[in-house]
């Protein structure tokens, strides 16, 4: 079986040094990622497990809401660029695997 | 170019890219079969007497750093590559001829041209890795947030509570994305495409999906593509498959997107999870679907293992 590589532009480093390199800095970056994480505890509120949930909130409960809103923006824009991509995916995989093809073989 | 035939092999990911998309699917898929009972605790009692509440806790932040480790690779490799002249980077980059071939496949899904040729990636498979880098980045920064608020003896602050929802959404959705992109590009040749471990496509399978790709790295070869068969069983399985995790997803953007506030519980460090799902009859329908959803994980991790001991006995 004849076997080819893809064209590529003579890169300056190596495909074995960039991965060499990449992965130095990826064990030393998550390393140092994990000890500051580690080490640095975020100032959290008291938990009162009541009717309204939490006290000593720094920020009013109607602006608490209205960031979430704001998140759930984002989030639902999000997934809908997901779906949207899901969905040209699978239309277009039925039309190569069937429609195409003519029907079920 | 006269010696080519649709069964010669091109070289399409490296053996550096080959291992890293392994351990990052490793990686991914081990922190969604611990982190599906941390966030769904009623629906996955048996794995959590099996292996332990604070075995899945303990896997899913070393899962967690691994997902970081491989995630820096990336954009390392990536930068390195940029600067250096290879085509890594400039591979997946969008570009104005990806807006070209988007109206292109929008006439060919109506019916009105062919299917239009592509670069090494699609259009779509672009937008597919972008988004999960957005994916993958948000994970990893809210991980490290939930992860830094577990570490305290304290009750979480409201913003916690907000990154615990981002987090446990993006996740979800992330597992629809992924598990079209192991229907549709891993498990679209029966029972493997082993392009992904092999990291060679035969140029009849090249030229069916990446004409350009092929004309412009290894010039214009004259074979035929080979024609994609239908299979009943894997179009029947993708369906059903999206149809349990279209219930479960919906389930969970109800439950957690739509609630007027961020969802109940205390913090993600305590032994029982919070009750992310409703009860009754459609509490019993998401456990089932997300019992489902973790056999499809656990063969994905299974087709993972098999993929790789192919390549290493191969090798051999």
């Amino acid at each position: 079986m004849a076997e080819t590589t893809e064209k590529t532009h003579p890169a300056l480093l190596g495909e074995q040094y960039r991965a060499a390199v990449a992965m130095v800095v990826a064990l030393v970056v998550t390393f140092a990622v994990f000890i500051g994480v580690t080490g640095w505890h975020p100032s959290v509120t008291t938990w009162v497990p009541s009717a309204v949930g939490l006290v000593g909130l720094e920020v009013g409960y109607t602006t608490y809401n209205e960031l979430w809103l704001w998140v759930r923006l984002l989030l639902g824009a999000y997934i809908t660029v997901v779906l949207l991509i899901v969905t040209l995916q699978l239309i277009g995989t039925w039309r190569r695997l069937i429609a195409d093809a003519g029907g079920e073989s | 170019m006269s010696t080519m035939t649709s069964e010669s092999t091109i070289l399409r990911f490296n053996a550096p890219q080959v291992y890293v998309h392994g351990l990052l699917a490793a990686s991914i898929l081990l922190l969604w079969v611990t982190g599906l009972p941390i966030t769904f605790h009623e629906s996955f009692t048996w794995l959590i007497g099996l292996v332990g509440y604070g075995n899945i806790v303990l896997l899913h932040v070393v899962s967690g750093v691994v997902l970081i480790l491989t995630g820096i690779f990336y954009g390392v490799y990536g930068f390195l590559g940029w600067i250096g002249g290879a085509n890594s980077l400039k591979n997946v980059l969008p570009g104005p001829s990806d807006v070209r071939e988007a109206i292109e496949h929008l006439k060919y899904l109506a019916g009105r041209r062919g299917q239009p040729a592509s670069g090494k990636y699609t259009f779509l498979q672009k937008a597919e890795i972008w988004i999960i880098v957005f994916e993958t980045t948000v994970m990893i920064v809210t991980g490290i947030v939930l992860y830094a608020g577990t570490l305290g003896n304290a009750s979480p602050a409201p913003a916690f509570l907000i990154t615990r929802d981002i987090h446990a959404i993006v996740a979800v959705t992330m597992l629809v994305g992924v598990t079209f992109h192991l229907f549709m590009t891993h498990a679209k040749e029966w029972p493997l495409d082993r392009s992904m471990f092999t990291g060679k496509v035969t140029l009849g399978q090249a030229c069916e999906e990446w004409q350009g790709w092929v004309e412009t790295s290894v010039g214009y070869v004259d074979v035929a593509c080979e024609e994609e068969s239908h299979s009943t069983a894997l179009t029947t399985s993708l369906i059903v498959g999206m149809i349990v995790f279209a219930v479960v997803w919906v389930g969970v953007i109800l439950e957690y997107v739509l609630s007027p506030v961020p969802t109940g519980g205390l913090s993600v460090a305590q032994d029982v999870a919070p009750h992310a799902l409703p009860g009754g009859l459609l509490g019993s329908i998401y456990t089932i679907g997300l019992n489902v959803v973790m056999l499809v994980i656990f063969a994905a991790i299974a087709a993972l293992i098999y993929g790789f001991y192919e390549r290493w006995s191969v090798a051999e």
